[in-house]
């Protein structure tokens, strides 16, 4: 994924509205965003009730991120800003709490259907994995505290920005060490 | 996540019990194990990554991948992980009911040892923040739904001794007074009264906060019935946490209001002085 960083810059995509974009030539086989359909197929649908990965609503937020980031050259942003940053950690977080926001928003828009709230984590999730494995590839060391603590900012961005007093839950995660979260990394992975 | 999230009305509580999700999902990538793992440590306080150790486990010919050596940095977690369900528990009020089955119900999948390890975290935390739950949101005893169920059923009773710090003996007066008139007691008396209670009256306490959350949110009285603990806890175990947000622009709102009105009342009263004094002898000359 982050050797895509090093490929050319793709031409400038005129910005109309365009099919479902096809997936990226440079893909890494192994990234972590499941596999869109190719352009005419349908997407499968999810289980009825539960949502899972396999929701359509779900795989366009995952494209339109796709897309952003490597079609649209917002990788090159990203390389950018994170090489720039005094504080990657939180230049991370920031960075993929708002193209999370930016690809449900666009989801609604260019579907008509909302990411289910609880794939909503999975795709911050999957942003924030994207943006670590380009900050990787700029160059960047995170070790897993510093990813751990990217996706604790955004959680509690987002809980704070529903209205919620995260003092309490701020202060009993931060009692967790960056040691401890990189010997549980080491040791589970 | 942000504005996009509030104009479409996202589901707080949904959203949180997504975090199953993030911790089942088996992947190659090194950084989206790492927000895994993170996401069972900072949302279950480390209970969730027995069940990411059996979702691996998948994946990995049976072995287990929580070794020996990760079980020793789980318990040194040690009292951390006991405050994030406590701090979650607090957080999420009785809409925790919901996430906390979720991620049961999520996990059951991926091994029973980690879903009991999750159900039995939140039972943890269900259990200090809302008295007796045990084995509530337990896969082993129960289904996550029907755990579900039998908290909706009791959520009444334990609201209420959540909210006044009860215990249910029916003794004097007050054991026999209508919830009418107790609701009509200031939350300290009814505190201090709470030994008295009978489990009828906690209960009867606690579907009033239920039903009591969504009006006074809607005749916008949030400021005062937000301090009403009763009433807090109704709008989260109706699922209203958006109006503890509401209630602060609610709140800000009406003491911006309240002060332009003392504003203008000075004013009103500066000119009407004025305008009696003008012209008025205040004091007649004697001479």
């Amino acid at each position: 994924m982050a050797g895509l960083l090093k490929q050319p810059r793709q031409q400038a995509q005129p910005q109309q509205a365009q099919p479902m974009p096809e997936q990226p030539q440079q893909m890494d086989p192994n990234a972590a965003m499941p596999q869109e359909p190719m352009p005419g197929q349908e997407m499968p649908q999810g289980a009825q009730g539960e949502a899972d990965e396999n929701n359509p609503a779900f795989q366009a937020a995952i494209t339109q991120v796709k897309k952003a980031l490597y079609k649209e050259g917002a990788a090159d942003g990203v390389n950018q800003a994170l090489t720039t940053s005094s504080n990657p950690v939180e230049t991370v977080s920031t960075l993929a709490y708002e193209l999370t926001a930016i690809a449900d928003e666009k989801t609604i828009k260019d579907t008509g259907e909302k990411v289910p709230d609880e794939l909503l984590m999975l795709l911050a999730g999957k942003v924030l994995a994207e943006i670590v494995d380009i900050a990787e590839g700029s160059g960047i060391q995170m070790s897993a505290a510093d990813v751990a603590q990217a996706f604790k900012q955004m959680t509690l961005r987002y809980l704070g920005e529903q209205g919620m007093d995260t003092r309490e839950l701020s202060a009993a995660v931060d009692q967790i060490s960056p040691d401890q979260m990189n010997q549980l990394a080491a040791e589970v992975q | 996540m942000s504005k996009v999230v509030k104009g479409i009305g996202r589901a707080v509580g949904k959203v949180v019990s997504g975090i199953s999700k993030v911790i089942k999902n088996v992947t190659s990538s090194k950084a989206f194990k790492i927000i895994a793992i993170a996401a069972a440590v900072y949302f279950t306080g480390g209970a969730a990554l027995g069940a990411m150790g059996g979702a691996s486990a998948a994946s990995a010919a049976g072995t287990s991948v929580l070794s020996g050596a990760a079980s020793g940095a789980m318990a040194g977690l040690g009292s951390a992980g006991a405050g994030i369900t406590s701090a979650w528990s607090s957080l999420m009020g009785g809409s925790l009911s919901g996430v906390g089955s979720s991620l049961a119900g999520g996990l059951t999948g991926a091994g029973s040892a980690g879903a009991g390890a999750v159900g039995g975290g939140f039972t943890s935390a269900l259990s200090s923040g809302y008295g007796a739950t045990s084995g509530l949101l337990n896969p082993a005893a129960a289904t996550a739904t029907q755990g579900a169920t039998t908290f909706a059923a009791n959520a009444p009773t334990q609201l209420g001794r959540a909210a006044i710090g009860a215990t249910e003996t029916g003794a004097g007066a007050i054991g026999s007074m209508p919830v009418g008139e107790l609701m009509k007691l200031p939350m300290t008396e009814l505190q201090a009264a709470s030994g008295s209670l009978s489990a009828g009256q906690i209960a009867e306490l606690g579907k009033a906060g239920i039903k009591l959350a969504p009006e006074v949110a809607k005749k916008g009285l949030l400021r005062s019935a937000m301090s009403n603990p009763l009433v807090q806890y109704g709008a989260m175990q109706t699922g209203g946490q958006m109006i503890s947000g509401y209630a602060n622009g609610r709140a800000q709102e009406e003491a911006v209001r309240d002060n332009a009105a003392e504003i203008d009342r000075k004013e009103r009263e500066d000119r009407e002085r004025y305008q009696t004094n003008m012209g008025t002898k205040l004091w007649d000359s004697k001479y």
